[in-house]
């Protein structure tokens, strides 16, 4: 009952977003229409990242309880995390046509976020692929645990390879001045609240998924 | 310590005896790779600036594909022949498997990227041989060997090894093969200089951080 009253508080949020997004906040003058894409694309950015940090967590909790729930929640992460790293990928390759004039290029933040959806797919792939048992559930964590810190070292490599992404100008990561208006603020800092929720939501469905489908197996 | 060495020693030696009965590995690595130049070879002009371009990413996109399908016939015949299995209940500690197995391995590569190396600089008509290189194809081939060992050792449980492997250990060394790609791109265009020892560092760091990492974990895969 409370995941359903949670959804139906994330879905009142995801309209009223896409309001703010089509028609309350401003064109921006020198991207025009083709800069609301970011408004979708930095939030599920975010949540791709921050469930490689939560897997990280999860897995190191596993190998230290032994306990199911969160292996199951490591799982629930990725899943979600991959859904959300498809998104960003898409969406920043139809942003960055029309702005860069090329659909990608081989830049620290798009390279990062590349191998991190191929992260996200070895390590699903694996809990695929690998016969169901004790072993499969000790080294799928080991593996999450890699990947997540294999992340900031590929991040740091494609940063010596090529710079041309845009800086961070909103949050804590933020290394420059915004030019973004009050309300294009306002409208990116709702979008990754709304997202934040929806990725939760997710997480909470999938986790609930995942468990009946552990039971029913075992 | 002295023990620890010896151990090391007799696994080493075993895998090569194996190898130079076979000569499966070896033959592998070396032909694929061999096979993978000479398509891109074909199939490309042989323009000079071309090949200084695409140069580096066909000699080590063949080395890294060559080196993973020689991977899982490495682990598949210990997997066959539950040799990793008579180990794992040996008493000795569970890194030096890993380290017995990355450093056949290591020496598996560096002899196919010897042959590699000749063949696409005649082949491309590239001027690929330099002192700094060297060095950072040993940086790469250490880093290489670690990581593939232990997703080698991984994967070998699966029924789809192949894909398995080839899927856990490409995104894991993107940062590695940036290193060597750019290194060998710079040796190419002789622009050596540039960011050498940025790139070291980068290549040094992955190295340290996966070798203690995954001698760490190598206990916890093996687990029964």
């Amino acid at each position: 009952m409370i995941r359903q009253i949670y959804l139906t508080i994330t879905g009142i949020a995801f309209i009223f977003t896409i309001w703010m997004i089509f028609l309350w906040a401003p064109t921006e003058i020198n991207q025009g229409q083709v800069q609301r894409i970011l408004y979708l694309h930095v939030p599920f950015a975010w949540a791709s990242m921050v469930a490689i940090i939560a897997i990280a967590i999860t897995s190191i909790l596993f190998l230290i309880t032994k306990n199911d729930k969160w292996d199951n929640l490591s799982q629930s992460l990725a899943e979600v995390g991959l859904v959300s790293a498809v998104v960003m990928l898409f969406s920043g390759i139809v942003w960055a046509k029309p702005v860069w004039g090329v659909w990608w290029t081989g830049e620290a933040k798009l390279t990062t976020a590349l191998v991190l959806f191929f992260i996200y797919c070895a390590y699903l792939l694996f809990r695929n692929y690998f016969p169901p048992g004790n072993a499969r559930n000790r080294i799928a964590p080991i593996i999450a645990l890699i990947g997540a810190i294999d992340s900031p070292i590929i991040y740091y490599a494609a940063q010596i390879w090529e710079q041309n992404h845009p800086k961070a100008v909103v949050g804590p990561l933020s290394t420059e001045e915004s030019s973004l208006s009050g309300e294009m603020v306002i409208t990116l800092l709702a979008c990754v609240l709304t997202v934040t929720l929806l990725f939760i939501g997710l997480v909470w469905t999938q986790y609930q998924t995942n468990r009946i489908t552990r039971i029913k197996n075992v | 310590m002295i023990n620890w060495f010896k151990i090391l020693l007799i696994l080493i030696k075993k895998d090569l005896k194996i190898e130079i009965q076979t000569k499966e590995t070896t033959v592998t690595l070396c032909l694929f790779a061999i096979v993978i130049v000479t398509v891109f070879a074909l199939t490309t002009q042989n323009n000079s600036l071309i090949n200084q371009s695409f140069g580096a990413g066909i000699i080590w996109s063949s080395v890294i594909f060559a080196g993973s399908i020689a991977m899982v016939k490495f682990f598949h015949h210990e997997e066959q022949n539950k040799t990793l299995q008579s180990l794992i209940v040996m008493p000795i500690p569970s890194e030096i498997i890993l380290f017995s197995k990355s450093i056949t391995f290591f020496i598996f590569v560096s002899i196919s990227e010897i042959i590699i190396f000749l063949i696409s600089s005649v082949l491309f008509n590239l001027n690929i041989f330099s002192i700094k290189l060297l060095i950072a194809s040993l940086i790469f081939n250490i880093g290489y060997s670690v990581v593939g060992s232990f997703f080698g050792i991984i994967a070998s449980k699966s029924s789809s090894k192949e894909i398995l492997l080839t899927m856990l250990l490409i995104p894991i060394i993107i940062p590695l093969l940036m290193f060597i790609i750019a290194i060998t791109n710079d040796a190419l265009t002789s622009n050596l200089e540039d960011k050498f020892q940025t790139w070291l560092s980068v290549g040094i760091s992955f190295d340290i951080i996966f070798i203690t990492l995954l001698s760490f974990l190598f206990g916890k895969i093996l687990e029964e």
